[in-house]
């Protein structure tokens, strides 16, 4: 038997990671960048402009990157995983590391391209928050609807007065705090479904 | 089990269990993106016809991301469940198979959007619009709306096509949004903008040329035509709608954006007396509303100080009618408004018959100061937040803010015969911004 020289490449394969789609993401990434820099009318009207949250168009592109980068958690050939003889939990969470850490570098490279009066730490927030749902949709309903959550979340938070201000995590920058702490736990409930469940999709077809 | 079907279906192979959830979702989050940001903001332009139109353009931000998403999502049925091989040997050409997606989506948009029209004119009418009845011409934007829909649903449905739906999805929602912000808000001052739907314009005392209004009305729906056209593989008509389409750009493009005065809005409308209320044309529906609540903080204005005339503004006020006020009805963050919120409007109110003066005359406003904190705790206003947008905060804006809380207590304390005569006493000092820091002997 043949040794394989990079285990990786496999894995990747399995979960329809290519030059095309990586291209695709990378491409998703330049247009949440330019998109930021077009400045639009923000939810809250009263605010002073700085420091301003990040504009609906800036925060609503960011959708294009977090769900291409989630529908990679996808399970091409969900029977691998299932006769493989390491644990499944540990195959997936391997997968969801390597798939954050992926993304991590370009999302600082996103944060530092922001528009200078953006506050990073709150744009990072939103990042992983968009991220976590993405993934999360990913687990629940299928790698090709990981739009659904972030999407729906991003379209709450911008409408008029649908949320209030005080408790608007996605444009009140005095609630970055609150943000992390969502963040953060809707990271660990996307990579504690994901390794327990998979994706939705390959789980349904069985 | 469910019954086995002769034919095959939109749905078959996919994972859509029951399609009426499936169009009660589609139709949820299409009233949605309609309906909530006019009644989030309902005293913007309820009892006004044009503002309630360009309230109902707001829909132009998130309706078509979230149709042309939802069209995304059933044209790419086939595809996203393999069978997209299966699907181009079927004996349904290409016009055939996309032409149910289309027609789902746009019935669920056309269905909504009439909904949407019906509520919003039931609720503008309930407050008075039938009776200031202007532009009525403004509605040929419902239906520019639609088309504007069914273009983006379009979009989308060709999108779910031609993309694997995780690219196809988010692309879809986000295409139309990222159009609506560059066209209505980033390019509004140039030529372009003439074709935007929704530019965030309240037309309160502005609108746009009807010749405007139905170009704008004609390039949406040609345009519409000329992608379902293409869709269909209607050539010849795809070819004419496409011209079409082109030429209203031109002429829309040639008009810019044409935003004219309404007529008679900002005349003045007065009503009643002992105050006489005036606001303008515009905002004559909320008269009753607006009396209301001066009616109420009527009692606990020193009758000293009561003026004869409370206004929106300088301009509509006549000031044969003795001692005019400026406290223009207030709620959410409108100025005038067309609603009036009790709360806002008391600490507005207060703010303008104490420290109005102190915006023209400019003398020692401490004792305006300490009267405000005052008004504001007879009427349990908050002192540390905004009581209405705008609201320079008492706590905040007034640096001898502690004394004066205790000289207000204290003022709060006496009887009110003491307070009557005492104001009776600084009068002209208070209406001169140069009263002292009220304290009852």
């Amino acid at each position: 038997m043949t040794r394989l020289r990079n285990p990786l490449l496999p894995l990747a394969r399995v979960h329809g990671v290519d030059l095309a789609s990586l291209g695709v993401v990378a491409a998703a990434w330049i247009v949440a960048a330019l998109l930021a820099h077009i400045g639009i009318p923000a939810v809250e009207q009263s605010l002073a402009p700085t420091p301003r949250p990040m504009e609906t168009l800036g925060t609503a592109a960011v959708c294009l990157p977090a769900c291409l980068l989630a529908s990679l958690l996808r399970d091409q050939a969900a029977w691998l995983t299932t006769v493989s003889p390491r644990a499944p939990w540990a195959l997936r969470t391997t997968w969801f590391v390597l798939t954050v850490a992926a993304g991590t570098p370009a999302a600082l490279v996103w944060v530092i391209m922001l528009p200078d009066d953006v506050p990073r730490g709150h744009a990072f927030g939103l990042w992983v928050l968009l991220l976590s749902l993405a993934m999360l949709s990913v687990t629940v309903i299928g790698h090709d609807l990981a739009a659904v959550l972030p999407v729906a979340a991003v379209v709450v938070f911008s409408l008029g007065r649908l949320v209030p201000f005080d408790v608007n995590l996605v444009y009140n920058v005095g609630l970055t705090r609150d943000l992390a702490l969502v963040g953060l736990v809707s990271f660990v409930s996307a990579a504690g479904a994901y390794a327990l469940l998979g994706d939705g999709r390959s789980r349904r077809r069985g | 089990m469910t019954k086995p079907r002769n034919r095959l279906d939109l749905f078959d192979g996919s994972a859509v269990a029951d399609r009426r959830i499936t169009f009660a979702v589609m139709a949820l989050a299409s009233l949605a993106a309609l309906l909530i940001t006019p009644l989030t903001t309902p005293e913007q332009w309820v009892g006004w016809l044009p503002s309630t139109v360009s309230a109902s353009e707001a829909a132009a931000a998130w309706a078509p991301c979230l149709l042309g998403g939802c069209a995304a999502w059933v044209s790419g049925q086939s595809r996203a469940h393999g069978m997209r091989e299966w699907a181009s040997s079927s004996s349904r050409g290409p016009a055939g198979r996309i032409a149910p997606a289309l027609l789902l989506v746009s019935g669920v948009a056309v269905a909504t959007q009439a909904l949407a029209v019906v509520v919003l004119g039931l609720i503008t009418v309930r407050f008075g619009a039938a009776q200031h009845m202007v532009g009525l011409d403004l509605l040929v934007s419902v239906p520019t709306l639609t088309a504007y829909l069914l273009t983006w649903i379009a979009v989308g449905a060709l999108l779910g096509r031609v993309a694997p739906r995780e690219l196809a999805l988010p692309v879809s929602v986000l295409l139309p949004y990222a159009t609506y912000a560059v066209m209505s808000l980033y390019l509004s001052d140039t030529p372009l903008g003439a074709l935007a739907l929704g530019d965030g314009r309240s037309y309160d005392y502005v609108r746009p040329t009807e010749s405007l209004v139905l170009t704008r009305a004609v390039f949406w729906a040609l345009l519409a035509g000329a992608l379902w056209a293409w869709l269909l593989q209607r050539r010849r008509t795809g070819r004419a709608l496409r011209w079409g389409a082109s030429a209203a750009a031109a002429l829309a493009l040639f008009q810019g954006v044409a935003i004219v005065d309404l007529p008679q809005a900002g005349r003045p409308a007065c009503a009643g007396s002992a105050p006489l209320i005036c606001l303008d044309r515009s905002h004559a529906s909320a008269l009753p509303r607006y009396r209301t609540a001066v009616d109420e903080l009527w009692p606990s204005v020193p009758a000293a100080l009561r003026p004869g005339v409370v206004g929106s503004d300088a301009g509509v006020v006549p000031t044969s009618a003795g001692a005019v006020l400026i406290a223009p009805p207030v709620a959410g963050f409108t100025e005038p408004s067309r609603l009036v919120d009790n709360t806002m409007f008391a600490a507005r109110f207060g703010d303008a018959l104490f420290l109005g003066p102190c915006t023209t005359a400019g003398g020692d406003p401490a004792g305006a100061l300490t009267l405000v904190v005052w008004w504001r705790l007879a009427h349990g206003i908050s002192l540390t937040t905004p009581a209405y947008a705008g609201d320079a905060v008492p706590a905040d804006a007034d640096p001898g803010y502690a004394d004066h809380l205790a000289a207000a207590k204290a003022f709060a304390q006496g009887g009110e015969p003491a307070r009557q005569a005492w104001f009776s006493e600084h009068a002209d000092q208070v209406r001169a911004c140069s009263a002292p820091v009220a304290v009852l002997s």
